[in-house]
C-alpha cells in the first residue's frame, strides 16, 4: 500500500464522525468542550499546558481507543511535525531560537490535534444538524456535509491512491508528478460526486434537518400536507 | 387516503433538449415491491429521483411533464413530510455518521438487534452489511416509500433472500418499495410488479474485427499469478487461510463468495496492495486493478483524454481512435468519464488496461450494475483480451458471469474450494 493510502486510512479513522467508545454525548456539550478547550490551549500559560495536554491524552485514549490515538499521532508526525522542523530550522538560521517558545508552540499544536480527534469521535452529525438548524437550515446542511466530507475525502483519497499506485505506477520524477496530478484531479471529481450524492440523500432525510420542527408541528403525516391538484 | 404509494402518468423528463424519459406510466400500490428494470441510460435513476422529489427541486434544468404523486402529494411535499427515503447507488452516501453505532443510535435502533458489527466504520463494512444497515435505518426513519437504486447488485445471492425478506416485512407494515435492478430473472420471485423501461440496448462489436492494437506480444511465461499458502489477517480476524492457486497466461480465474468473505482482500494481495502475513505471492507481469468502488476513478475531462493519458504514460503507439472504437466508446469520447453509465465506465477501465499493456487485469465485482447487454459486452471484451495474452482475475458473487469467463472457485470461511 502506498504511503499516501496508508496516511489517508489513518486519517479516515481520526476524522470519522461518531466513531468512538463513548456514545450519546449531546452535541451542545461537545461544541462547548471544543470552544472552551481551544481557548484554553491558546491562552493558558506554558506551565498549565502540560496538565491540560495530559488530560487530553487520557481523554483521547478513553474516547477513541488506542487504534485511533495511534492514527492521530501518525497524522501529527506526517503533516505537522515537518512544519515544526522547518520552523526550528528557520529559527536556528536567523539565530533567534527559543526552546521555551518552540516547546510551548508544539504543546499547543499537539493539544489541538488531540482535541480535534476527541471532538470528531464525540460528534453526532444528526444531533449537530438539529442544533444548528435553529440558527439556519443552510448552516445545518453545510456543516453536516462538511463534517461528513472530512471522512469521505479521506476514504476516497485512500482508495484512489491505491488504484493509481497500481495502474499508473510510472517511474521517475515526471512520472510521479503526472500520477499525483491525475490523482488530484480524480479526487476532485470523486469528491464532487460524493458530495452531490450525500446532499441528495440528506435532502431525503428530513428527520435529520426538520426533526425538531416536525415534532413542534405535531408529527409526521398527511394532515398538514397539500394534496396534488 | 390514496390507494397507491406512487403514481406517474405520462411522465416525460428531459435535460438540455435530451429526452431521458418519454410518457412513462408507473403505479406502485401500497404494500408492494415494484421492480424497475431497463438497459443502462434508460432513465431508471431519473425516474427514482423524480418520485423522490429531487428532480426538478435540486436540478432545475430538468424539464418534467406529466403527473406524479406520492401518497396523493407532490413528490417534494411527500419528501418534506418524511414519507420517502431515496438511497443512491453508493449506499454509503445515505449515512451521515461514519460509525455504525452512531448511526444506529440516532435511528433509535438497538445495537443488539442487528447482526452487523457496530464498532466498525461504514467503509469497513461489506456491501451486504452496509445494505442491511441501510434498510434498518431507512425503515426505522418512518419513511413509507423506499426508493432503492441498484440495491441487489451489492448483495450476494445467499444474502439476497434475507434482504428481500426485510423489504417484504417493511411492506407488510404498510410500506412500499421501488427498486431498480437489471437482474429481472433473479428478482422476479421477490417482487410484486415489474416495469421495464425501454432504452437503446446495444451489443459489443468485439475486438476481433481488425481492431487489434495491442502493443506488445504476449510473454512466454505460462503461469501469470501464483499464490501458495497465503494467510491474511485484518484487525485480528483471519480473512484468508492458506489460499493456494495458479492462473495461467491467457486465462481467467474467478473467485465467488458471500459479501465480506475476503474476495477483495484476495484481489488486493494479488495487486500488491496488501502484504500477506505469510505465504508466497508470485505475479508475472504488470497488474491493472479495476476496483469495485469507486466505479469511476478517472482523472480527465473526456473519455478520449483519459485513454490518451494512459497511452502517453505507458508508451502506447497505436491509434487511440481504434481503441475507442474497439471498446465501443467512440460514441462517448467527448463525454466526461463521471457521466458514463457503470457499463461504460467498466469498458473505459478495460480500455485503459489495454493501452497500458497490462499483463494481468484484476476486476473486483465485474458484474456490478451491468445490464444484460453490458455484461455480454464485458465478457466479449475480456475474452478477446485473454486471446491476446492478458490474464484475468475477478472476484464477485455473480456465478454465471464468473463461469462464462473461465475457472471458478468458491471462497468460504477464508478457504478456497474449487
Amino acid at each position: 500500500m502506498s504511503l499516501l493510502a496508508r496516511l489517508m486510512r489513518a486519517s479516515s479513522l481520526v476524522v470519522a464522525p461518531g466513531y468512538s467508545r463513548v456514545r450519546g454525548v449531546p452535541a451542545y456539550v461537545t461544541l462547548s468542550f471544543l470552544v472552551v478547550t481551544s481557548v484554553a490551549l491558546m491562552v493558558l500559560p506554558p506551565w498549565l499546558l502540560v496538565p491540560l495536554l495530559s488530560v487530553l491524552c487520557v481523554l483521547a485514549l478513553w474516547v477513541r481507543g488506542f487504534r485511533v490515538l495511534a492514527a492521530t499521532v501518525l497524522l501529527f508526525i506526517a503533516f505537522v511535525a515537518p512544519f515544526i522542523a522547518l520552523s526550528v530550522g528557520a529559527q536556528l538560521i536567523v539565530g533567534s531560537f527559543s526552546l521555551t517558545t518552540t516547546l510551548t508552540g508544539v504543546t499547543r499544536m499537539v493539544g489541538l490535534t488531540l482535541l480535534g480527534s476527541v471532538v470528531f469521535g464525540l460528534i453526532n452529525i444528526h444531533e449537530l444538524a438539529l442544533l444548528l438548524r435553529r440558527v439556519s437550515p443552510d448552516l445545518a446542511v453545510s456543516t453536516a456535509l462538511a463534517i461528513k466530507f472530512f471522512y469521505l475525502a479521506s476514504v476516497n483519497l485512500s482508495r484512489l491512491a491505491e488504484v493509481y499506485s497500481v495502474n499508473l505506477r510510472a517511474e521517475g520524477f515526471v512520472g510521479r508528478v503526472r500520477r499525483l496530478t491525475a490523482l488530484s484531479r480524480a479526487l476532485t471529481y470523486v469528491c464532487t460526486v460524493s458530495a452531490l450524492e450525500s446532499m441528495e440523500a440528506l435532502y431525503t432525510r428530513p428527520n435529520v434537518l426538520l426533526g425538531g420542527v416536525r415534532d413542534e408541528e405535531g408529527g409526521r403525516g398527511e394532515g398538514g400536507a397539500r394534496p396534488t391538484a | 387516503m390514496p390507494e397507491h404509494a406512487a403514481i406517474a402518468e405520462d411522465l416525460s423528463v428531459s435535460v438540455n433538449g435530451h429526452e431521458i424519459l418519454s410518457r412513462v406510466n408507473v403505479v406502485v400500490p401500497k404494500g408492494s415491491i415494484l421492480l424497475l428494470s431497463g438497459p443502462s441510460g434508460s432513465g431508471k435513476t431519473t425516474l427514482l429521483k423524480v418520485v423522490a422529489g429531487l428532480i426538478p427541486e435540486l436540478y432545475p434544468k430538468y424539464v418534467v411533464s406529466g403527473n406524479v404523486s406520492v401518497f396523493g402529494l407532490e413528490p417534494s411535499q411527500a419528501l418534506r413530510e418524511g414519507l420517502v427515503a431515496y438511497v443512491p447507488q453508493d449506499p454509503s452516501s445515505y449515512f451521515l455518521n461514519a460509525s455504525v453505532a452512531a448511526e444506529l443510535l440516532y435511528a433509535g435502533v438497538s445495537t443488539a438487534s442487528v447482526d452487523i458489527p457496530v464498532n466498525k466504520l461504514m467503509h469497513e463494512l461489506s456491501d451486504g452489511q452496509l445494505y442491511r444497515l441501510l434498510l434498518t435505518v431507512a425503515t426505522s426513519s418512518g419513511a413509507k416509500l423506499l426508493l432503492l437504486d441498484e440495491p441487489t447488485s451489492h448483495i450476494d445471492p445467499w444474502t439476497l433472500p434475507q434482504v428481500m425478506g426485510m423489504l417484504r416485512e417493511f411492506c407488510t407494515r404498510g410500506g412500499s418499495v421501488i427498486l431498480v435492478d437489471h437482474r429481472v430473472e433473479v428478482m422476479r420471485d421477490f417482487v410484486d410488479a415489474h416495469v421495464a423501461l425501454k432504452g437503446k440496448e446495444w451489443r459489443f462489436p468485439g475486438l476481433g474485427s481488425g481492431k487489434s492494437v495491442r502493443r506488445d506480444p504476449p510473454s512466454d511465461v505460462c503461469v501469470a499469478v501464483s499464490l501458495h499458502d497465503v494467510w491474511v489477517s485484518l484487525a485480528g480476524f483471519s480473512i484468508l487461510k492458506g489460499i493456494t492457486f495458479e492462473v495461467g497466461r491467457d486465462s481467467a480465474f474467478s473467485v465467488v463468495g458471500r459479501n465480506g468473505v475476503g474476495k477483495t482482500t484476495l484481489l488486493r494481495v494479488v495487486s500488491g496492495l496488501l502484504r500477506p502475513d505469510r505465504g508466497v505471492v508470485r505475479v508475472s507481469g504488470r497488474v491493472f486493478y479495476v476496483p469495485q468502488v469507486p466505479v469511476r476513478w478517472f482523472s480527465s475531462d473526456t473519455v478520449e483524454g483519459e485513454v490518451e493519458l494512459f497511452a502517453r504514460v505507458w508508451g502506447f503507439r497505436g491509434p487511440v481512435d481504434d481503441v475507442l472504437e474497439a471498446f465501443h466508446l467512440e460514441g462517448v469520447r467527448d463525454r466526461h468519464p463521471f457521466t458514463l453509465s457503470v457499463g461504460e465506465s467498466r469498458r473505459l477501465a478495460l480500455a485503459l488496461a489495454y493501452v497500458s499493456s497490462a499483463d494481468i487485469v484484476v476486476l473486483d465485482e465485474p458484474g456490478l450494475g451491468l445490464d444484460p447487454g453490458a455484461r455480454e459486452s464485458l465478457v466479449d471484451c475480456l475474452s478477446v483480451m485473454m486471446d491476446e495474452g492478458t490474464t484475468v482475475l475477478t472476484a464477485g458473487h455473480d456465478l454465471a458471469l464468473a463461469k462464462s469467463l473461465g475457472d471458478v472457485c468458491l471462497l468460504e470461511g477464508g478457504v478456497l474450494r474449487c
